[in-house]
């Protein structure tokens, strides 16, 4: 009972959220000094002032902005997310088609750095060897680095110098290679920083010592003890990640020439192509928010302790 | 319909410092000495992606290039500015220009078998004149009759078969327009991307590639291409990649044939690699140039314009950042625009340090503020440019900080400001600048109108410098009111002349379009945009 009310109040709170989301990307885009009818036409091209105008009525730019903005809101609550003003689709089509390369792109890269980092974590915590110092540089420079670079980095050498990897071609997990490389590198240092932290304070709590004192060995301590508290601040931060990923993936796809999210996301920006924009900023929110939803739930089932003070 | 600035394709204008000054001279490519064009091979482009495959729904430089294999168009226009039979076998002009009729040429078919005939041709004009006004084409009424297509314009208007040439014009089938959504033509695919080209869709998957087949049947090539009947390569395929330095690196390791988009830095790279050569175009059009806006002070005198021409060394910095990929631009037209061109300007104005500050100093700018900015009535000599962020390049940011510094020491406050273009388009509006630098792209001299004509200011075209002078519009209204080839050609250089003599605009550097292309690749055109042309002459040595 507590938990299904908790839940509806959280689901309506980020139905709240998607919509002040929507309202304010509909507001700041408002006051965006960009003439939509250049966009649509073709921003190099110069438009009659009766073409302007034929553009403005097909598009119901000549209305006033607060009926925009209502036609606007219950066209979303329909899930239509209108026509992209530059690809002549349905924003829902375009997205569509998109996330598949995206999600693919996306979760092999979560994987391979969540398994890095659970590795580094779990090696490296609570000692001080050269291991630690050696992971803990490449940590520093995953961070420090803009994915751009590693990928220009990683296609220098291992598609143009040895020939290793295509950029070009298409050849099934080969090309997924270097793209999925760039992207797992950029979430992998914060994300094996916080998940060392928490190890580090882990080792230190009494029960560790208690469990030492019982002659555990050292790995079943990291593994049965420890690493059950590095898994809570990686939820909590598993928003910061998603939004990572997405930053990422703009980057990623723009190198790699790949199809998805990022690169429509990016085109779109540039382009000034509202309706695109509007569409990401509303399934970016949404997964925001999900994301939350999920990880509160997550919570409980990591950490007992909560449970227990729930119920 | 003019373009200007420069689309995501063709941001980079870059070139070498060789060429001769005459289009012809350059095009097309000379291949190696091969003794004959083998027929079949895959070429790998890498290059920019077409948004909509659909040119009329969605346009851009960048779609039309990658689509001109795959729609043919009524007319051909050479490098030369003269016009050639392709779709339309021949054509007559009535005496008072207004009356254009096309013989459609027998046999072509579209993609999906339906017939190219005049109804077709009527079609897709009137969908030209439907969706789009036609670009400003003062279309009257377009009727087809047996194989005759008559096109009534309401005035005279001589860009009318350069129009019809551009690769935006080219025909699709009228049944996949009316079988298929506006949507799915956008996406397009084989089947649904219906032309008449010697290419034909195989695939396409958005933002990766789209792959084209030869198309067997092609017996239809425009009478000034290098040769007749089907084209020779199997396949090409185009690899869409946004990053300069990936497409350069694709083709430096061999993973692609042709880059297109070069950029200047990557030249000296390039040369180093005897595999590749590189292959550069004039862009025809305006030269990359200030616009000066004469509507206000303090551009609306003509001594500081002139100042403005003669006080920075234009020729010496362009020499210094444009990597020696640029030439000094000294007419309101590139060298590349054969109809019309005046070669008499070049080095007409040299740098004059002294005589610039003369100049500044009868215009009343003679005191200096603390920062040793010229002064007069209090307000200091500031110069406001603006640049949208796609019409600017590297080279082009480097070169506006040497001028700032040269334009400093002649007491002149300039400042660059590279905005979006919405913002642009608002302060356009606002009349809040001083110059505009950009350059247009086309081979027809009258951009010359849309820029200069004192109607055609920024609410429908391109007079960013409010230029009012009762003969340059003579000049403009007589080129485009005759067909006659060396009437219009008398009629724009007297333009390029009033232009120059009332520094009405300052051009600086011609740029031109770079290609990297493997050696194997032989006889790859330019089209007469500067753009890389079809793939139709194009094959592969062994």
């Amino acid at each position: 009972m507590h938990i299904a009310r908790e839940l509806l109040i959280r689901i309506l709170a980020g139905a709240a959220v998607l919509w002040a989301a929507a309202s304010l990307a509909f507001a700041i885009l408002q006051l965006f000094p960009s003439d939509p009818v250049q966009v649509i036409y073709g921003a190099d091209t110069s438009i009659t002032p009766e073409v302007r105008a034929a553009i403005r009525a097909d598009f119901g730019l000549d209305r006033p902005v607060w009926e925009q903005y209502q036609h606007f809101l219950i066209r979303i609550a329909q899930g239509d997310l209108g026509i992209s003003y530059q690809q002549r689709r349905s924003v829902v089509s375009i997205i569509g088609s998109e996330l598949g390369s995206t999600l693919v792109l996306a979760s092999l890269s979560v994987a391979i750095a969540v398994l890095m980092a659970c590795v580094a974590s779990l090696l490296t915590s609570g000692r001080r060897t050269w291991l630690r110092r050696v992971l803990s540089s490449i940590e520093l420079l995953s961070v420090s680095t803009p994915a751009f670079w590693i990928g220009i980095l990683l296609l220098t050498f291992f598609s143009f110098k040895w020939q290793l990897f295509p950029v070009v071609a298409d050849e099934g997990w080969r090309s997924l290679v270097l793209p999925v490389v760039t992207l797992a590198l950029a979430v992998f240092g914060s994300l094996s920083q916080v998940m060392r932290e928490e190890m580090d304070l882990a080792l230190e709590q009494p029960f560790i010592l208690t469990a030492r004192t019982r002659g555990l060995s050292e790995w079943a301590i990291r593994w049965r003890h420890a690493f059950g508290h590095a898994l809570i601040p990686f939820i909590t931060i598993s928003t910061e990640i998603f939004g990572g990923l997405l930053a990422g993936s703009i980057i990623t796809e723009q190198v790699f020439g790949r199809p998805g999210l990022g690169r429509i996301t990016l085109e779109a920006i540039t382009n000034h192509d509202i309706p695109v924009v509007m569409g990401i900023v509303l399934l970016v929110a949404f997964v925001f928010v999900a994301l939350n939803i999920v990880a509160d739930l997550l919570y409980r089932v990591v950490d007992p302790r909560l449970r227990v003070s729930a119920s | 319909m003019a373009e200007f600035g420069s689309v995501a394709g063709f941001a980079q204008r870059a070139g070498l410092a060789l060429f001769a000054s005459s289009a012809l001279a350059l095009m097309p490519v000379p291949s190696v000495a091969q003794d004959k064009p083998q027929v079949g091979g895959t070429l790998r482009v890498v290059t920019y992606e077409p948004l909509c495959l659909d040119q009329i729904e969605g346009t851009s430089r960048n779609t039309q290039t990658a689509l001109q294999s795959i729609y043919d168009r009524l007319v051909s226009e050479s490098l030369d500015g003269k016009f050639h039979p392709w779709i339309a076998d021949k054509w007559t002009i009535s005496d008072d220009q207004l009356t254009y009729a096309f013989t459609i040429r027998d046999g072509v078919k579209f993609h999906d078998g339906t017939p190219l005939d005049a109804e077709a041709v009527r079609f897709n004009l009137k969908r030209w004149l439907d969706v789009k006004k036609a670009g400003g084409v003062p279309i009257e009424a377009i009727s087809a009759s047996g194989n005759i297509v008559t096109v009534k314009l309401s005035r005279a208007y001589s860009p009318f078969l350069h129009d019809l040439s551009e690769p935006a014009q080219g025909f699709i089938s009228p049944a996949s327009i009316q079988k298929y959504s506006k949507e799915q033509r956008c996406a397009g695919g084989p089947g649904i991307t219906a032309g008449s080209g010697p290419f034909k869709v195989l695939s396409r998957t958005a933002g990766r590639d789209l792959v084209l087949e030869r198309n067997d049947d092609y017996n239809w090539g425009p009478k000034d291409a290098i040769h007749e009947g089907k084209a020779y390569l199997d396949k090409v395929e185009l690899r869409f990649l946004k990053e300069d330095s990936v497409r350069v690196g694709a083709v430096e390791s061999n993973q692609a044939d042709i880059a297109t988009g070069v950029p200047a830095i990557s030249i000296e790279d390039i040369k180093a690699k005897p595999h590749l050569k590189l292959l550069q175009a004039q862009q025809p059009g305006i030269p990359w140039s200030f616009w000066l806006n004469q509507s206000k002070a303090p551009l609306d005198d003509i001594k500081i314009r002139e100042a403005l021409r003669i006080g920075a060394d234009y020729a010496g910095l362009i020499e210094a950042v444009f990597l020696g990929t640029a030439t000094p631009a000294y007419s309101a037209l590139t060298p590349a625009v054969a109809t019309g061109y005046d070669a008499s300007f070049e080095k007409a104005w040299t740098f004059d340090v002294q005589k610039a500050k003369t100049l500044l100093d009868e215009a009343g700018w003679s005191k200096t503020d603390s920062e040793g900015f010229r002064v007069k009535d209090g307000r200091r000599l500031t110069l406001r440019a603006i640049s949208a962020a796609p019409w600017t390049n590297q080279q082009r940011d480097l070169f506006a900080q040497g001028l700032k510094a040269a334009f400093a020491s002649i007491g002149i406050d300039y400042v660059r400001d590279v905005v979006d273009f919405g913002t642009a388009d608002t302060r356009f509006k606002a009349n809040d600048y001083n110059i505009v630098d950009t350059s247009q792209a086309a081979s027809e001299p009258n951009l010359l109108y849309g820029a200069f004509y004192s109607t055609e200011t920024w609410d429908k075209n391109t007079n960013w410098g409010f230029v009012k002078d009762r003969d340059l519009d003579e000049a403009l209204a007589a080129g485009l009111a005759t067909t006659d080839r060396e009437k219009r050609i008398a009629a724009y250089k007297a333009a390029q002349k009033i232009i120059a003599e009332k520094v009405y605009l300052i051009p600086i550097a011609n740029p031109t379009v770079l290609l990297v292309v493997n050696n194997k690749v032989q006889d790859v055109t330019f089209g007469t945009s500067g753009q890389i042309g079809s793939y139709y002459d194009v094959w592969l040595s062994k």
